[in-house]
């Protein structure tokens, strides 16, 4: 998981912060109500809702191909596992139920996915072959490869669309799971469309856990971060996935990212109560034990995440493209460089005085229905306004 | 020169360019493929398969192709071909995919039918068919299944290194290639295993075969992250690693063997033995 360290020259010292607007307060008390530390080396989260509380790392089974992963992973306090009826056509559910059958059932909490039948791929939307049945005759043989009667979580896996969350097939077979006491939590698995799913998600009403994919290097990070604010004040558990974000920052795989920083970044978010990374090597299993006790970046940790950022373009270039276009004159390009500040450079004070001399307002973006700004790097401009002006109200005493 | 590159181009094995669908598998037999043609990558697979995917990439998966055929009698069928870096690693994801009381046919390097889909190995190719409905004509998915093979590729032939277990113990369709981190090590890769049964005692055969400085350096890494003290890399070593319980190590230039799994390995030394007389025949 672990690259090597990316060289990048230390030009902004980076304080320790989470790096959302959301979180300015709690990220800077040690831990908040969000987070607490049952033992003196793991950080413990609430699954929304449900109630169970939960390492904030827990384990994607998906590549576990070696038992022994699974067992160091117990030993070590990993206490969720998550596999899915499609794993290596079965074998990954068998293999999970073979290694948790000598282990007490309630020392671990266990979540399996069923794909519905009839999804089309494209619009993931569920056809007419999407029956409540259907669905239940595949958790019945994810059970049975489990060799349990019930496991903790019951996810549809792999949804993508509003559809799909508010089709009554689908929710007829979650509450009939639940009924026949086949699952204790239902939930769905996300990795597409993701605002989109945990919005509907809210409106049913009837889901406990949304399993995300959720990274650094998401175009739509912004919006999905303040989606999952959302789910969560309703009550959903968040479950973070794909945190390593494909585990390069470039499609020719020349860039490696730090996983561990990564991973650090989703967590950062207390809104997450837990992330499954796969792990392949004990070495990344230990590198992540490292990570359930502690949040905080290192020093080599900020400066990769820095460069990550950067070749992601969480960064302004200041190509001043921008200026003129805002209908209220805005100055668009001082007030990116203030969320690079906050947001990028976690320097929030910064952030604030900057925002501060440009004498702005909270919400300077309000009366407008629609943002006239195009910017050439694709950002959001109106969100990121909305998010960085927060700033100006939180008491200096609280910003680093 | 012009004249040997159009020899070359003619007598090669039609291979499936990564981004386009050859001409050759538009028409397969009575079968016409739908226009409608899905591609995915490295960087998509994900959004077909989900996180099924991640064991795809892991066996270094190039690309995919699913496509829908109809014959003249109005049945359907979905076809996808996986591409892989070599045929190590597909071997490795169709084994990982394959049941243990799988239904053979003979069709490519190795194939087997389930509930009318065939999974089929060929070459560098992991190639499913799938029925749309269950009463296909039988005989025609067959033969299409086999054209597909014969234009995709002419490869037959499983890795050699399967050839080197003994048969003694083996349990049937238990042979898995993991691409990355055997034994929960970082850069133990490129790893061929089995599992045996010998008495009461279930344990796993594994053999690596690489270059001697690649596999030098694979060895002596393990040793030295499991503190591991030795006098020397080659010859026989009892590793007591503390995820993996005792592991038997043998290496001499290139070649590991080894067994996991086993309280005592050195009882079932004789099958490291056996294995290094079928390396060299």
């Amino acid at each position: 998981m672990t690259n090597k360290g990316i060289q990048r020259r230390d030009f902004i010292k980076l304080s320790v912060t989470g790096l959302s607007a959301a979180t300015l307060f709690s990220s800077f008390t040690a831990f908040s109500s969000k987070s607490e530390k049952k033992s003196k080396n793991i950080i413990y989260r609430t699954l929304g809702k449900t109630g169970l509380k939960l390492p904030i790392v827990s384990m994607g089974a998906m590549r576990g191909e070696n038992k022994n992963l699974i067992e160091a992973g117990l030993k070590l306090g990993i206490i969720h596992y998550d596999t899915a009826h499609v794993y290596q056509n079965g074998k990954n559910e068998e293999m999970l139920g073979e290694v948790l059958k000598n282990q007490k059932r309630k020392s671990y909490i266990i979540a399996t996915k069923v794909v519905p039948e009839d999804m089309d791929r494209k619009s993931g939307e569920l056809g007419s072959g999407a029956t409540a049945e259907a669905f239940l005759n595949k958790l019945d043989i994810s059970l049975q490869r489990l060799q349990l009667k019930q496991v903790d979580i019951l996810y549809i896996h792999s949804i993508s669309s509003r559809q799909a969350v508010l089709h009554p097939e689908m929710i007829k077979a979650l509450k009939l799971a639940k009924e026949q006491g086949k699952t204790r939590f239902v939930g769905i698995s996300t990795h597409q469309n993701e605002p989109e799913v945990l919005e509907a998600m809210i409106e049913a009403g009837i889901y406990d856990v949304a399993l995300v994919a959720y990274n650094f290097k998401q175009d739509h990070r912004e919006l999905l971060k303040a989606t999952i604010d959302k789910a969560a004040k309703a009550g959903l558990g968040i479950v973070a996935m794909k945190t390593m974000a494909g585990g390069f920052l470039d499609k020719e795989k020349t860039k490696p990212i730090n996983t561990i920083a990564a991973l650090k970044w989703v967590l950062q978010d207390e809104n997450v109560c837990t992330s499954i990374p796969g792990f392949t090597s004990f070495n990344q299993l230990e590198e992540s034990f490292s990570v359930m006790g502690d949040l905080a970046f290192s020093e080599q940790e900020k400066r990769d995440m820095e460069f990550a950022l950067q070749t992601t373009g969480m960064y302004c270039n200041q190509c001043g493209q921008c200026l003129g276009q805002c209908s209220k004159n805005l100055p668009i390009n001082d007030i990116m460089r203030a969320y690079m500040y906050t947001y990028g450079y976690s320097e929030a004070s910064k952030g604030k005085e900057l925002l501060t001399s440009l004498n702005l307002k909270t919400d300077p973006c309000s009366g407008c229905d629609t943002c006239t700004v195009s910017c050439t790097n694709n950002f959001a401009i109106a969100n990121r306004i909305k998010d960085v002006t927060r700033v100006i109200n939180v008491p200096n005493e609280f910003l680093v | 020169m012009l004249y040997k590159l159009l020899l070359v181009f003619f007598t090669l094995p039609f291979i499936v360019n990564g981004q386009s669908f050859p001409d050759k598998l538009l028409k397969v037999n009575d079968w016409q493929s739908k226009s409608d043609k899905s591609y995915y990558d490295e960087q998509n697979l994900y959004d077909y398969i989900n996180g099924a995917s991640d064991f795809y990439l892991s066996y270094s998966f190039k690309d995919l192709w699913v496509v829908d055929y109809t014959s003249s009698d109005n049945e359907v069928l979905t076809l996808e071909i996986y591409r892989h870096k070599n045929p190590y690693c597909a071997f490795g994801i169709y084994v990982e995919e394959r049941p243990l009381d799988a239904n053979k046919i003979p069709i490519g390097t190795e194939s087997h039918l389930s509930d009318g889909a065939y999974y089929i190995l060929t070459g560098s190719y992991y190639v499913k068919i799938f029925p749309r409905e269950k009463t296909n004509d039988a005989a025609k998915m067959e033969a299409f299944a086999k054209m597909i093979v014969s234009l995709l590729s002419n490869t037959t032939q499983f890795p050699i290194e399967l050839s080197y277990f003994p048969k003694e113990g083996s349990i049937s369709e238990t042979e898995r290639y993991t691409a990355e981190n055997y034994l929960g090590q970082e850069g133990f890769n490129g790893v061929f295993a089995k599992s045996y049964r010998i008495g009461n005692q279930a344990f796993k055969l594994f053999i690596l075969k690489q270059d001697s400085l690649s596999a030098d350096k694979i060895v002596a890494n393990y040793f030295k992250n499991t503190n591991y003290s030795f006098k020397q890399l080659s010859g026989f070593n009892i590793v007591k690693d503390k995820y993996n319980g005792p592991v038997m190590i043998y290496y001499s230039k290139g070649l590991v063997i080894g067994i996991l799994g086993h309280p005592k390995p050195n009882k079932v030394q004789n099958l490291i033995s056996e294995a290094i007389k079928l390396s060299k025949l």
